[in-house]
């Protein structure tokens, strides 16, 4: 294996873990739930709407999901730009795709590690420990991820200038832009009301058809 | 949305999806709910949600991309 090649499998394997560490966090946190629940004294209804409103105020609670949105949103573009620079036209696809199993992974291993460690410790340090987790992998990428050596000329003599205004000024991205706020519009509407309108159709409180597509939210369904 | 900006403005045409399609996840259900109430059912909502997502594809094949391979 050429040394190339070697480097883009390191840039690949830095991808994938920084996608998954920065989903441990924020899909682990929904398994912790319950305990969160238990400890404050929540209802339901708190419980089900962003927990840290009734105890931070709104107005904290925007800058700190401001400030999380910053982190979490680079992280994408970022990934993506890696990527692009890396590898050929014909491995990007597949590259992405191997990129994105890092969600659904980070939410599997957030959801065993965050009940762990609740339990053991407390809920309060199971998501600092998440949070060391990301801070560590961000600090481990920007120590081990450097720009392919063609690469790193281009962006210099580039820089940023005219770069959002190309992106902003381009009719197919605006229009790839507009497909995918469809499609993530359909995504939502699928999840919150499927369940829904099976419940309407059965009769019963909760069906076994919204148990399936629901599954995820299945101890919420019982409570109806 | 990276390959259609290339290598220098992928980073920042992701983020531009990024930026957009949240729009869909906040909006999407509300109206969704309100053409629930509005129609008293939800069978002309789904039909409508169907044809939304036609329209959606509508919208990728009037892209103009370039082969790349």
């Amino acid at each position: 294996m050429t040394r190339g090649a070697r480097q883009r499998w390191v840039i690949l394997a830095v991808i994938v873990l920084a996608q998954t560490m920065a989903n441990v966090g924020p899909l682990g946190i929904p398994a912790i739930a319950s305990l969160i629940r238990d400890d404050l004294g929540l209802t339901l209804t708190q419980a089900g709407s962003f927990l840290s409103v009734y105890y931070l105020g709104p107005g904290v609670l925007l800058v700190l999901l401001g400030i999380a949105g910053i982190g979490h949103g680079t992280l994408n573009p970022a990934s993506t730009t890696a990527a692009m620079s890396w590898f050929p036209p014909r491995q990007r696809a597949t590259v992405v795709g191997l990129k994105q199993v890092g969600l659904p992974f980070g939410g599997m291993l957030g959801a065993a590690l965050m009940p762990a460690l609740a339990l053991r410790l407390h809920w309060r340090w199971a998501i600092v420990v998440g949070a060391l987790l990301i801070v560590a992998c961000a600090v481990l990428s920007a120590s081990v991820y450097r720009d392919p050596p063609s690469e790193a000329p281009l962006r210099r003599a580039a820089g940023t200038r005219g770069v959002v205004g190309e992106v902003l000024r381009s009719r197919d991205l605006w229009l790839v832009a507009s497909a995918t706020l469809v499609f993530a519009a359909m995504q939502t509407v699928w999840m919150a009301f499927l369940a829904l309108t099976s419940r309407g159709r059965s009769g019963s409180r909760c069906s076994r058809r919204a148990a399936i597509w629901r599954w995820p939210r299945r101890a919420a369904c019982s409570t109806r | 949305m990276a390959e259609l900006a290339g290598p220098r403005a992928a980073g920042t045409a992701v983020g531009l999806g990024l930026a957009v399609s949240p729009l869909g996840v906040t909006l999407g259900p509300p109206v969704f709910g309100w053409c629930v109430t509005a129609a008293g059912g939800y069978r002309g909502p789904w039909i409508g949600l169907s044809l939304v997502m036609l329209a959606g594809l509508g919208l990728l094949a009037l892209v103009r991309e370039k082969s790349r391979f």
